[in-house]
């Protein structure tokens, strides 16, 4: 049973498609590629806050004004104004794989506009000893060994099935665009972890312990980096703990929020 | 008709069960497999190929630009360009051509095909590509910008052999204070430019309204949805606003001739197999990186691929019927190449002789045969007349 609804708004001018869903305090979660959509976790989250969920810049339903988003830093200010038009004020960040590293960037500049910070399998950090995978080139059942802890499973052959669904096929190249503008073979910014002294909210690291895409040191990283953070790693879980174990990333979640 | 040789230059020293143990022989495929003492005679041997199609009448000759792959051995076309240069008299000096994005300084293709024509008195024909997905791979340029740093770089090269230098150039993908190529090219007001395609629509789209030369590439498709795509681009001809002359449509192909087709077959065959499972052999995620080609065209090639690519197909009667490559008697070939002409209205034969890893002998003796006893016979079809 979902509570969640769905609504396009302008942000800039750029049509831009967002499910929302719940009461409470604002938090806004900027998701993954590879399963945009409300999931159980967002449902979970709910209960206790206004979830504010965006399609990101160039997937379905958010093409417009694609053309216009080069770096990551353009998705940083898409956000800001996208909190601008909803009246989000400081919200909770919470930024999972791609999402978390436009969560990350915003954080160490504008770290004073979020209250609270969750970055779950983020993206953005070079670790050169631990370099993420090429996810963009390699075949799907690699693709599958690299996100899930459990490949074979249902769920993981749902989210990156060996053949899309024929309603799925334009979803998913646009989501692969979108992530192949900002993250095309590095999927990072070297300089990220320069200023993530910067980031002075507290912060939750959440890192699947099979991660295979973003390997469980960028997670180290990003913890040594933010002084105000803790990381939580969660067993049987891949690059996406927050769809493959949903209810121990839930608690993970809401224990960290409910801190003072 | 104009007939031009075009080559590949393959790695012809793959195991013969490649296909069988690599996933592709593009980005990834180790470069163990390549050994410089082969290379060293199996270059000059394919240079010798393009200086004899000069020796035999050919009105030109094409070289083109892959990299890291046994595919194709010309990372840079250009150099193989000047290679022949100076070693060619008669023939045009095609590249076709240089993968414009992958640029950072598109001042250098201007000025390397520049040079080329000045000092071949202006034999040079200046292709440019959008590339293979592949290229997008092997270096890092972003798919998701590869039309627009092509039109920008194509805009760039034009103006900077139009256009008296020096001026500035501001633009989104390019940013250069001071442009000011030298040397300018010799042919007025420059080379002329060959775009080759595989099929998707923006390319047949745009080289109308420059009024350019549109290849059919013959790589991944058979005879008739080439057939269409020619079709498609003089449909776009007229759309803006005049008639397709034949001369811009080029027309890419592998020929083989022997004596006889049985013959011809069982000489050529073997090799063909070498390229289409060997040499074609890549990933799907490497051949369309995310934003190379558009919505609307991915979602085509998608449908063709299963079907269409020569890779998936197991006999020789498929290949030969379905017109990926044309092979036979001197005769045989003649009749066949006479009823794509008039199929398809293309004024330039752009023909691939060397095939996977057939051996030197087969492609002389296949090029001679040719070019006495079946291109006379193509000459007469499909020219412009002077007023077109």
């Amino acid at each position: 049973m979902t509570n969640c609804k769905q609504e396009t708004i302008s942000v800039r001018g750029r049509n831009t498609r967002i499910f929302r869903g719940g009461s409470g305090a604002p938090l806004l979660f900027l998701q993954d590629t590879f399963c945009p959509a409300w999931l159980p976790v967002h449902q979970h989250l709910s209960a206790s806050y206004e979830v504010f969920l965006p399609v990101h810049p160039g997937c379905a339903g958010s093409e417009d004004g694609f053309d216009q988003f080069d770096e990551i830093e353009d998705l940083v200010f898409h956000y800001l104004d996208l909190c601008a038009v909803l009246h989000l004020d400081r919200p909770v960040l919470v930024g999972a794989s791609f999402g978390g590293w436009i969560a990350a960037e915003w954080a160490i500049r504008y770290s004073g506009a979020l209250s609270k910070l969750v970055l779950i399998g983020a993206l953005g950090l070079r670790v050169p000893d631990a370099p993420a995978a090429d996810i963009l080139g390699i075949d799907v059942a690699a693709a599958r060994q690299a996100i899930f802890a459990d490949p074979r499973a249902p769920l993981a052959l749902d989210i990156i099935p060996d053949t899309p669904k024929q309603e799925e096929i334009v979803s998913s190249l646009l989501a692969r665009q979108t992530l192949a503008r900002f993250a095309w073979q590095f999927p990072d910014n070297p300089r990220l972890s320069r200023y993530l002294y910067r980031v002075t909210a507290p912060t939750l690291i959440v890192w699947g312990e099979r991660d295979g895409f973003v390997p469980l040191a960028h997670g180290k990283a990003f913890q040594q980096g933010v002084a105000n953070s803790e990381l939580v790693v969660v067993p049987n879980s891949g690059h996406l703990p927050h769809v493959e174990a949903t209810d121990a990333c839930v608690e993970i979640i809401s224990n960290f929020l409910r801190k003072k | 008709m104009q007939v031009y040789c075009f080559h590949l230059m393959p790695w012809a020293y793959l195991p013969d069960d490649f296909h069988q143990t690599h996933k592709t022989a593009w980005v990834t495929c180790p470069n163990t497999f390549y050994d410089p003492e082969l290379g060293h005679p199996l270059y000059n041997r394919y240079l010798d190929e393009l200086e004899l199609a000069d020796q035999l009448g050919f009105d030109g000759v094409c070289v083109n630009e892959h990299h890291q792959t046994a595919y194709g051995g010309m990372p840079s076309p250009n150099i193989m360009a000047a290679c022949l240069a100076r070693r060619t008299k008669q023939a045009k000096l095609v590249i076709l051509g240089n993968v414009l994005p992958l640029y950072d300084h598109p001042q250098r293709v201007a000025e390397e095909i520049a040079m080329l024509d000045v000092i071949t008195k202006g034999r040079v024909v200046s292709g440019m590509v959008v590339g293979t997905g592949m290229e997008y791979f092997s270096y890092k340029i972003n798919p998701t910008h590869a039309r627009e740093r092509f039109h920008e770089a194509h805009d760039l090269i034009i103006k900077s052999w139009t256009t008296d230098g020096p001026f500035s150039w501001d633009g989104k993908h390019y940013r250069f204070r001071y442009i000011n190529v030298w040397p300018r090219p010799y042919q007025k007001p420059h080379p002329p430019i060959w775009i080759p395609g595989s099929g998707s629509s923006e390319t047949m789209e745009w080289v109308p309204k420059q009024k350019y030369t549109y290849m059919v590439l013959p790589t991944l498709a058979p005879f008739e949805l080439r057939r269409q795509a020619a079709e498609y681009f003089s449909a776009c001809c007229d759309k803006a606003g005049y008639t397709v002359r034949h001369s811009q449509i080029g027309w890419g192909i592998g020929i083989y001739v022997s004596d006889t087709d049985e013959q011809a077959r069982r000489e050529y065959e073997p090799h063909y197999w070498y390229y289409a499972r060997n040499l074609l052999r890549t990933t799907s995620e490497y051949s369309l990186p995310p934003g190379h080609t558009s919505m609307k065209s991915v979602l085509g090639i998608m449908q063709r691929r299963l079907q269409s690519r020569p890779s998936n197909l197991s006999t020789w009667d498929e290949v030969d019927k379905a017109g990926y490559v044309v092979v036979g008697s001197p005769e045989t070939v003649r009749q066949r190449l006479e009823e794509y002409a008039k199929k398809v209205g293309f004024g330039l034969l752009i023909a691939n002789f060397s095939v996977g890893n057939a051996p030197r002998e087969y492609t002389a003796k296949s090029m001679k045969l040719f070019a006495e006893q079946v291109m006379p016979k193509l000459r007469g079809i499909n020219v412009d007349d002077a007023a077109g």
